[in-house]
């Protein structure tokens, strides 16, 4: 069935209430039954919730074939605690069918693309999936399909009961004997934990695993004691030097910088701009650089922001701290100084993934957003923004909150380049549609901007400043002039992931890519 | 056209290919491995082949790695690789192998506006392939100091094809050649004119004779390639003291020169001095330079700032050359750009009054009055002719918003 994006979607998908993709205000109003844990009661006093090793942990919360187990990864690169868990379920416990349910999934889990390839880990639900794993899904290596969910759309499954987390494996920088847990205090502080506060709450298992143990009660903290089972005190829950990875980091590439000042001209330009203004920007070099950007105009301006919203880099706590920003509301922190910037500056928030994005919640905070600028994998000439495969078809991306806060900001704004070596960024048809192009308003590239012909407002208002722009087929051919037009990918029918749409309706499907090489034509060459 | 022996062109960086070709006793065999396969692999075969068909290459293996080069890399690789195994890629290149070349320039202007010209090394693929998009001026293909001597050869096939495939736009295309006392910038020139790009900067140039010799071999090159004669414009760089001495006739010595630029780094050697956040150990080199371009009414650039992160004494070197009546500056990094371009813009009160003086001029002429007062200052004709190259300046700049 074709789908709002134009996507052709496999009947044999649409089972069980399963819908296609039909628009991003589609569930609007509609009702949702949340789904509750079996939570265990512990009814007598007891001196703590210790736990020598993950491994009796994990009996003690009723591990088991087929089970499903859940980890944050705002350790992000440097996180061990994912694999330690996948490690102990597989080889310790001897356990079959399992799957996963993490935020992401990159190198720092590559065991479970092993365990994949064994057919002990059979199930994996992610917003990301970068490094070998992505490889051993593009390569089919799963009997049913990953499925790929945006970061307000991950709650939303965990509440509607779409996905059932038996056990969740929750990284704390600190901890105390009962499980009240943080995200600082130890000696490998990641900061916020949005991204696995959630978890606890509708997990029927939480494990705490921290590699500090603090006093009791070690308040203030991001989980409760009262939605932990056990506590296991490990060496090392990561290495939080790693969480800055390259993706992370304050560029000085002279062509990212110059789209950087372009997206934060475009914003200055627009009506939106002006005193309590919110903004998010996404990790990648160029967006990250639009808040270096951003202050000018700021000051220029007289003007103050909000709110920042999302992952947090230092370069918004430093805005905060010379007073242009009021409050971040933080889901994850990008680098140690964002990390060491939260929990201790007033205003400077942690929020849980489903308040920052859950479309199925009554009250995410990408609704009350005003501008997101965010990278892309590639964009198409209907503005269809794909993040999470290569051009090559393969799975190696991450959507996190890009499909979230492009349906709920005013304005949102693509960076990316036109070309990455002879890849075409902007082109004709996505491979996989992460981000449905009615979300998605301005395109900057180093080649020029481009406006969504739907938002002939904004069109207006870059006229009216003087800022230059062109059409999306402008660039998508200048692009092809470059490069060439590429060949259409070759796919078989097996379908190795489902994208699915902030709301669960199915967005698009990842197909096994079909491996071509020209040399297999022959190579003999004869004019 | 055969494969005599072994030979290599290109490097494994992202954007490049590298070409290896080797001899075989019968048939002509390609192998492509791509990181863009999928999509492209169809496409750098029939480059590869068409490459090979133009040369009349019958036999030989030649194999290529490809880390997501466009097709005018893949060219000039295969071109370099198999002229090399035929020990003939630095003399006497025949330069029109490709019959399909997309772009053609049009005539280059002599004068225009040049407030940056931003080298780049002419031998680096991901660099040139669209160096234009920052808004330089002009840019600068290297072909010296940047390339390894080892490379010169595949240097220029790298150049040759990127001017012929890749539209510079509005973007003036200059080439630095190597100097005459090399081996290199007889073929150099050749390439250049072949190519069809703007102009060469002659490197370490002396005196009229050193402009006499490039003119010489740039009009050979043009009558051979069939390029309209005159059509290669020409600029000096000034390296030594005997070259700032000699400015005046350098400058002269040919229609084609449209100016000169002072190179910094050889020339303060030759002086004994290191580089003054003031300037003064180039204050002499750099009026005499100026006054010559003046006199000889050609354009003065002064040289690159050669450190990228120290801002401060950059816009303080721009600013100082902004005051002495230099047309534009040397560039190393799309970072130095902004700066020189906003710098080198009249300031809003030179334009208002450029302005004053030509209307006012306008009434004068009118009632025949040749001297007179404007804001209590005597003006006459050169200030005329000054004003109306402000407004001209402002209006390329981008500044002027008027309706002289």
């Amino acid at each position: 069935m074709i789908n709002a994006v134009g996507r052709n979607i496999p009947d044999e998908l649409l089972v069980n209430g399963r819908e296609v993709y039909q628009g991003k205000n589609y569930k609007d109003g509609k009702y949702v039954q949340k789904a509750s844990p079996k939570s265990r009661m512990f009814v007598k006093p007891q001196e703590d919730k210790l736990v020598a090793t993950l491994k009796e942990a994990c009996i003690k919360c009723g591990a088991h074939d087929g089970m499903t187990f859940s980890f944050h990864t705002e350790l992000r690169n440097g996180d061990y605690v994912g694999a330690m868990a996948a490690r102990v379920l597989v080889e310790e416990l001897g356990l079959k069918d399992i799957r996963v349910a993490a935020t992401s999934l990159g190198s720092a889990q590559d065991i479970i693309a092993d365990y994949i390839e064994q057919g002990k880990i059979i199930g994996v639900q992610t917003s990301g999936v970068r490094g070998r794993i992505g490889e051993v899904i593009s390569a089919g290596k799963l009997d049913a399909p990953a499925i790929i969910r945006s970061h307000g759309g991950r709650p939303r499954a965990v509440e509607a009961g779409e996905v059932h987390i038996d056990i969740a494996f929750l990284a704390a920088a600190s901890s105390d004997c009962c499980g009240n847990a943080s995200g600082v205090g130890g000696k490998n502080n990641f900061g916020s934990m949005g991204f696995g506060t959630h978890d606890a709450h509708y997990a029927d298992h939480t494990i705490i695993v921290t590699d500090t143990l603090a006093e009791f009660p070690n308040l203030p903290s991001s989980v409760s004691a009262i939605d932990v089972d056990a506590v296991v005190v490990v060496d090392e829950i990561g290495d939080a030097g790693k969480i800055a990875t390259k993706e992370a980091r304050m560029t000085d590439n002279p062509r990212e910088l110059m789209m950087a000042k372009n997206a934060a001209r475009v914003i200055a330009a627009t009506p939106y701009f002006k005193d309590g203004f919110s903004f998010q920007t996404g990790v990648g070099g160029p967006s990250l650089a639009v808040n270096r950007f951003l202050e000018e105009f700021m000051r220029e301006k007289g003007i103050t922001m909000s709110f920042a919203l999302g992952g947090t880099s230092k370069a918004i706590c430093d805005l905060m701290d010379k007073g242009l920003v009021r409050h971040i509301l933080d889901t994850q922190d990008f680098d140690t100084g964002a990390a060491a910037h939260i929990f201790k500056t007033p205003g400077h928030h942690e929020i849980s993934l489903s308040e920052y994005a859950n479309a199925g919640n009554k009250g995410a905070y990408v609704n009350k957003l005003d501008y997101v600028v965010l990278a892309a994998l590639e964009i198409d000439t209907k503005f269809n923004v794909n993040v999470i495969t290569g051009s090559d078809g393969i799975l190696r991306g991450a959507p996190g909150g890009h499909p979230d806060t492009a349906a709920g900001s005013k304005c949102c704004i693509i960076v990316t380049p036109l070309t990455r070596g002879r890849m075409a960024t902007v082109c004709e048809d996505v491979v996989t549609v992460t981000t449905p192009g009615d979300c998605v308003d301005v395109l900057v590239t180093d080649y020029g901007i481009a406006v969504n012909p739907l938002r002939q407002d904004l069109i207006e208002c870059l006229d009216k400043a003087g800022i230059e722009h062109v059409s999306i087929e402008y660039l998508k051919d200048k692009a092809y002039e470059l490069v060439g037009t590429p060949e259409k990918l070759e796919w078989e029918d097996k379908v190795v992931a489902i994208v699915e749409a902030r709301d669960g309706t199915i967005l698009d499907v990842v197909k096994k890519i079909k491996p071509f090489d020209v040399n297999a034509e022959g190579e003999e060459v004869i004019f | 056209m055969e494969i005599k022996k072994d030979a290599v062109a290109g490097t494994l960086e992202s954007s490049d290919a590298q070409v290896t070709v080797t001899p075989t006793d019968k048939g002509l065999f390609v192998h492509i491995e791509s990181s863009v396969m999928n999509q492209y692999g169809k496409q750098i075969k029939a480059a590869v082949i068409e490459t090979l068909k133009n040369m009349g290459v019958t036999s030989g293996r030649v194999e290529v790695v490809d880390k997501g080069a466009l097709d005018c890399t893949i060219k000039a690789r295969v071109e370099c690789a198999v002229l090399r195994s035929n020990e003939a890629s630095a003399e006497n290149v025949n330069w029109t192998f490709e019959k399909t070349a997309k772009v053609s320039r049009p005539k280059p202007a002599k004068n225009r506006l040049r407030r940056t010209m931003m080298f780049m090394n002419a031998q680096r693929p991901g660099l040139i392939k669209d160096a234009y998009i920052y808004g330089s001026d002009s840019i600068i293909l290297d072909l010296e100091d940047a390339v390894a001597e080892n490379q010169k050869d595949a240097a220029r096939f790298s150049l040759y094809h990127a001017v012929k495939n890749i539209d510079y736009g509005k973007t003036e295309v200059i080439v630095r050649i190597n100097g005459l006392d090399t081996p290199h910038w007889k073929e150099d020139i050749r390439a250049v004119v072949a190519s069809g790009a703007d102009g060469i900067r002659i490197a370490k140039c002396e005196s009229a004779d050193d402009v006499h010799a490039v003119e010489a071999e740039v009009l050979k090159a043009e009558r051979e390639f069939g390029i309209e004669e005159g059509r290669t414009l020409l600029m000096a760089a000034l390296e030594s003291p005997k070259g700032i001495m000699n400015a005046y006739e350098i400058v002269t010595a040919s229609p084609r020169m449209f100016g000169c630029a002072i190179s910094g780094g050889d020339f303060r050697k030759s002086m004994h001095v290191q580089i003054q956040r003031d300037g003064i150990e180039m204050m002499a080199a750099r009026g005499n330079m100026l006054m010559a371009a003046r006199a000889a009414n050609v354009q003065c650039f002064d040289t690159m700032w050669p450190n990228i992160d120290d801002m401060e004494g950059f816009q303080a070197e721009v600013q100082q050359n902004r005051r002495m009546g230099f047309d534009g500056k040397s560039i190393v990094s799309p970072k130095q750009i902004q700066y020189v371009h906003d710098t080198f813009a009249p300031t809003p009160k030179e334009i208002a009054y450029a302005e004053k003086l030509c209307r006012s001029f306008n009434e004068q002429a009118d009632a025949g009055v040749g001297v007179y007062t404007v804001d209590g200052k005597m003006v006459d004709i050169p200030f005329f002719e000054d004003a109306r190259r402000v407004i001209a300046l402002a209006k390329a700049c981008g500044v002027y918003h008027g309706d002289l």
